[in-house]
């Protein structure tokens, strides 16, 4: 148990980096959320290291004015020696430079690596399960549901 | 630092939240009191409250007016040595009033905590007010001074711009002193 705790607390240290660099459009301190070689998977894409990652999360912020991003807890396995996989409910909230907020329910799967200094996420799979205003009258998708 | 005792201050300081949360939403002045060091700051809204009485004072006066306050706490990014730490949270806070249409708060904490013995209690916390508005986020985001990447902080003494909304009513007691 020991163990897991010391693993799960840095954790969401990550995500808590993750969050606050978001709001903060700092998309170098969302690099170092990942690893140099992290994939992410996302609306059809597969970016491949983390300055691809970084090239597309400048271009996707330039027409946001903030993004409020809350991650619930994760559900995570240790998978080996400073490794660790998840699954995490996300809702981000962005309020746009032009037209109304709108808000998205996500799931993301994710790898993490223990890098010595902090984990950072290696892969990550992100379904977007809901898009559109904040009060939930919008689009849900179907998903693929993975084994739980 | 010991990552098994970091996961250990940092559970004890969710549970400092926790406290908070519900001192809140119950108007406690007394437990919410008790979630700050006897000589604890606070420095929110053009003002800067000094110590464990004056600052329990400010929150009984502002609940005052408030019918219930749902404040949700993101997870604390932290650093830590010995008995103190310091941190940056972000929350939000659903505020439902008596006299005036519900409104969401954003903000940002930048905290520092110390451990008095038998729990962690805020030392100093300076707030930011990010966002005031409907819940939907059709309201007004505030351009505040971005502190860099965790884990700068601001200076201690630095005064949060006043903001209208939030410094109304506020005793005057409180005001920020030079």
């Amino acid at each position: 148990m020991t163990q897991f705790a010391t693993a799960e607390a840095p954790i969401r240290q990550l995500y808590a980096h993750y969050a606050d660099a978001v709001w903060r459009k700092d998309v170098d301190a969302i690099g170092q959320c990942f690893t140099p070689d992290a994939e992410w998977r996302i609306e059809g894409m597969v970016l491949r290291g983390r300055s691809e990652i970084m090239t597309e999360l400048d271009r996707s912020l330039k027409g946001v004015e903030r993004t409020l991003v809350n991650f619930r807890t994760p559900q995570l396995e240790l998978t080996g020696h400073r490794r660790g996989s998840g699954r995490v409910y996300v809702t981000e909230q962005y309020a746009w430079r032009t037209g109304p907020a709108t808000m998205t329910v996500g799931r993301y799967y994710e790898y993490y690596t223990d890098c010595g200094d902090r984990w950072r996420i290696s892969w990550r799979l992100v379904q977007v399960l809901y898009s559109g205003p904040t009060d939930m009258t919008g689009t849900f998708y179907e998903q693929a549901s993975m084994l739980p | 630092m010991s990552i098994t005792h970091f996961a250990e201050v940092e559970a004890q300081i969710r549970q400092l939240y926790a406290h908070y949360t519900d001192a809140v939403w119950r108007k406690d002045p007394t437990a919410f009191g008790q979630c700050f060091a006897p000589e604890a700051e606070w420095r929110i809204a053009g003002m800067v409250m000094h110590g464990r009485d004056e600052i329990a004072s400010g929150f009984e006066h502002i609940m005052s007016n408030a019918n219930r306050v749902l404040i949700t706490f993101g997870t604390p990014q932290l650093d830590w040595r010995e008995d103190q730490a310091m941190g940056r949270i972000y929350a939000t806070e659903q505020c439902s009033w008596r006299d005036k249409q519900p409104n969401m708060n954003i903000g940002r904490y930048f905290e520092r905590y110390v451990y008095d013995g038998d729990r962690w209690r805020f030392s100093w916390r300076l707030f930011q007010l990010l966002y005031q508005g409907p819940a939907d986020l059709s309201g007004p985001h505030f351009d505040v001074p971005d502190f860099g990447p965790w884990p700068a902080m601001p200076p201690q003494e630095t005064v949060p711009l006043p903001s209208p909304a939030r410094a109304v009513g506020w005793p005057q007691a409180a005001q920020a002193r030079g």
